[in-house]
């Protein structure tokens, strides 16, 4: 239990916050709050050949390019295949796909061979794979996108979006983002998960 | 852009309602230009937050207004009022967190709607209808939107038709591979079975409030003679959270709670010496209720083991429903008096006990609480002469023990006491909101029971304190002191202890 936070106070008023915001965001959150710069991939994507594809580990934000992205582009369809299961593409213009190293074989090739643009999030490089279908491929490590001041930004901007009323609340300083990027490189959920602890205990506002 | 302040404001100022309450407010928007709103609607539900993926109740809604024009800088209320949900309670835990919510929409045409949410704080009040009161099971809570629908249903039977079929189809394989870890298993259970032979555990209260006594019995005859280290129980409470899903899914653990009983020490248990005993142990004081959410849980267990060196334990583990004190009948007087009576083996001070310091700051109260504990109540009504009325006191204690159990006599005994004020001291136990008080008295229905012993004695004591205490009271911790003037009311068969009602200051 927070040091302050009692069950007869409001959650995080002590912090003069909502709640814990390196806790688990929803969806619709994470869309909102991703800073990601999507400007110039959105503009290539009326090409039907291009195809934009997100590398990365676990955690790195494969998924938070693709949710900006589609919050931009009402026609686009977005698919998330789970793990161990097998997904239908979705009808829309681009096709949105996480987890793009899950479709099948058949769905490869159906998909890489149409003349819709695409945007995936992958472990696995199908950069050969889309040339071969005739593809304009980008490939995009989503590791190098995390720079001290876009996780600066990023933290903070978690932290403001769960703000309870004006005033002062915690703030994450230039240097602790240096000092989270140096333990646990583009790793964002890592850091996410050392944060929510440091705000569990954190007894009064501060800037950290 | 339009700016549009919305605010809701609630008639308790400290925003605390008890289940089955109504929620009275009012909601206030004021905008910065001209527009006309097609609507606006408030929702209350539950939600959860942290560090798993939110679980959330059922939405329900109130229309506030319909078509309204917002006329710049003027502030427009829409009064509110709604019966609060039952359950699950406010609860603020590491991982898990559950809070109940007010979120008001204006419906604004061709425009992000602008919306504001404002939480307010649940506590125990009527008693949710799944809960019966008993304390033999487990209750489950259903949710509506989980019950599985005719395609869910279709799936399923896919799913577990191709199980068969795989299984089927490699049964050469599988079949001795499910032979030899049958065999391995029933080899590791015969060993055990060979020395403590067969045991019974019976737990007759599965669902359990805090503070409470939890009886306990476990029963064996040892067919050789062999050392344990010690027989013990285990009461584990733990918040567990799953974030994200699929591959990227984990599930985040905190330990809540955790403390070892040692209910018989380390020797030598003799072949074909009968163990038999009874236990009642005290359950921690807590308002980590037992939830069981799709992806968040908190789970309590009790875990018995009969710990042999260089050999395979005995070990049980069962599952705990803990839930607020009042939504639980009394105990049945049959379990509680059967266990009660074996005195010799109540479980008093847990001698062997090792509690985890996160439960200890967890049990112990909040810390912006002044810390009372040992501070006597300054009231002006304590009187000096409490050895008087503690000696006078304890021999009424004395007379109803000798009286029999069933009859009048106790009763008797109660009443001549009638009219007599006694200054008592209480060492405190646990003190707790009064639920279901069944007197005529409704100065004591809003206050506090205070569960403990009379100073200097260890006669337990019930105290039903008025309204007008709740103040002093609600600082006091376990450990820590209160002396007043007060009646004795009855005596509780089932706890052997006193019960007694504040003199309430008028």
């Amino acid at each position: 239990m927070p040091a302050a936070n009692t069950k007869y106070s409001l959650p995080y008023a002590h912090l003069n916050l909502r709640r814990n915001p390196f806790g688990e965001f929803s969806e619709d959150e994470r869309t909102s709050l991703a800073l990601v710069d999507v400007d110039a991939i959105i503009t290539r994507l009326n090409d039907p050949h291009y195809v934009v594809q997100f590398i990365g580990e676990k955690g790195y934000g494969k998924t938070t390019h693709l949710l900006a992205i589609r919050s931009r582009l009402r026609a686009a369809g977005y698919v998330h295949i789970p793990e161990g299961e097998r997904a239908p593409i979705p009808s829309g213009r681009p096709i949105l796909i996480d987890e793009a190293q899950r479709l099948t074989r058949w769905q490869q090739f159906q998909v890489f061979r149409s003349n819709i643009p695409l945007v995936l999030g992958t472990h696995r490089d199908f950069h050969r794979q889309l040339r071969l279908a005739g593809r304009v491929v980008e490939t995009i490590e989503v590791q190098q996108g995390t720079d001290v001041e876009r996780l600066h930004r990023l933290l903070n901007a978690r932290i403001q979006w769960v703000r309870r009323n004006d005033g002062q609340v915690p703030a994450i300083t230039t240097g602790m983002a240096e000092r989270l990027r140096k333990e646990f490189g583009a790793d964002i959920r890592g850091m996410l998960h050392q944060l929510y602890a440091v705000f569990q205990n954190l007894n009064e506002i501060a800037d950290l | 852009m339009a700016r549009c302040d919305i605010r809701i404001t609630f008639d308790s100022p400290d925003r605390i309602y008890r289940g089955g309450d109504t929620v009275v407010g009012q909601v206030h928007i004021q905008v910065n230009e001209d527009i006309r709103c097609n609507g606006i609607v408030l929702t209350h539900y539950w939600r959860t937050h942290g560090r798993g993926n939110a679980d959330r109740g059922e939405k329900h809604e109130v229309r506030l207004s319909e078509t309204v024009p917002l006329q710049a800088g003027e502030e427009l209320n829409f009064p509110f009022e709604f019966e609060s949900e039952i359950w699950p309670l406010t609860y603020h835990g590491h991982y898990i967190n559950v809070d109940h919510f007010v979120h008001v929409g204006v419906d604004v045409p061709w425009a992000i709607d602008p919306k504001h949410e404002e939480e307010y704080i649940l506590l125990p009040g009527e008693r949710p209808p799944e809960f019966t009161g008993g304390r033999g099971e487990v209750i489950e809570f259903k949710k509506k939107a989980t019950e599985a629908k005719g395609i869910v249903k279709v799936i399923l039977f896919i799913v577990v038709a191709m199980f068969l079929a795989v299984f089927a189809a490699f049964a050469i394989v599988l079949i001795p591979v499910i032979l030899v870890c049958g065999g391995i298993y029933w080899v590791w259970k015969s060993m055990i079975a060979s020395r403590v032979g067969e045991v019974e555990l019976k737990l007759p209260h599965l669902v359990v409030g805090p503070g409470e006594q939890w009886p306990l019995e476990l029963s064996f005859t040892p067919k050789k003679t062999f050392p344990v280290n010690g027989i013990t129980l285990k009461i584990f409470a733990q918040e567990a959270a799953t974030s994200g899903s699929g591959t990227n899914s984990t599930t985040h653990r905190h330990t809540l709670f955790e403390e070892t009983h040692t209910l018989h020490p380390g020797g030598a248990l003799r072949a074909g010496e009968r163990f038999s005993e009874q236990f009642l142990i005290d359950f921690p004081e807590t308002d980590a209720f037992s939830i069981a959410e799709s992806d968040n849980k908190i789970a309590w267990s009790a875990e018995i083991r009969i710990d042999i060196p260089r050999f395979p334990d005995w070990s049980k583990k069962t599952e705990l429903q803990v839930i607020p004190l009042g939504f639980l009948d009394a105990a049945e007087p049959s379990v509680m008096e059967r266990f009660a009576s074996v005195v010799d083996h109540r479980y008093a001070a847990p001698a062997g006990t090792e509690t985890t310091a996160e439960s200890e700051a967890q049990w112990s109260d909040t810390p912006d609480r002044p810390d009372t504990s040992g501070t006597p109540d300054s009231s002006d009504r304590v009187r000096a002469d409490v050895g008087t009325d503690l000696a006078s006191l304890l021999a009424i204690v004395n007379e109803i023990e000798q009286a029999g159990r069933f009859g009048n006599e106790r009763s008797e005994i109660v009443a001549a006491t009638a009219g007599r004020d006694y200054d008592v001291k209480i060492l405190i136990d646990r003190v707790s909101t009064t639920f279901g008080f069944s007197g005529d008295d409704a100065r004591f229905e809003n206050g506090r029971t205070i569960i403990g012993t009379i100073a200097d004695t260890d006669q337990k004591v019930q105290l039903f304190a008025a309204e007008t205490s709740n103040d002093s009271l609600d600082y006091l911790a376990r450990g820590g002191s209160w002396q007043t003037l007060a009646t004795v009311k009855s005596w509780d068969s089932l706890y052997d202890r006193l019960v007694m009602h504040e003199v309430p200051i008028d």
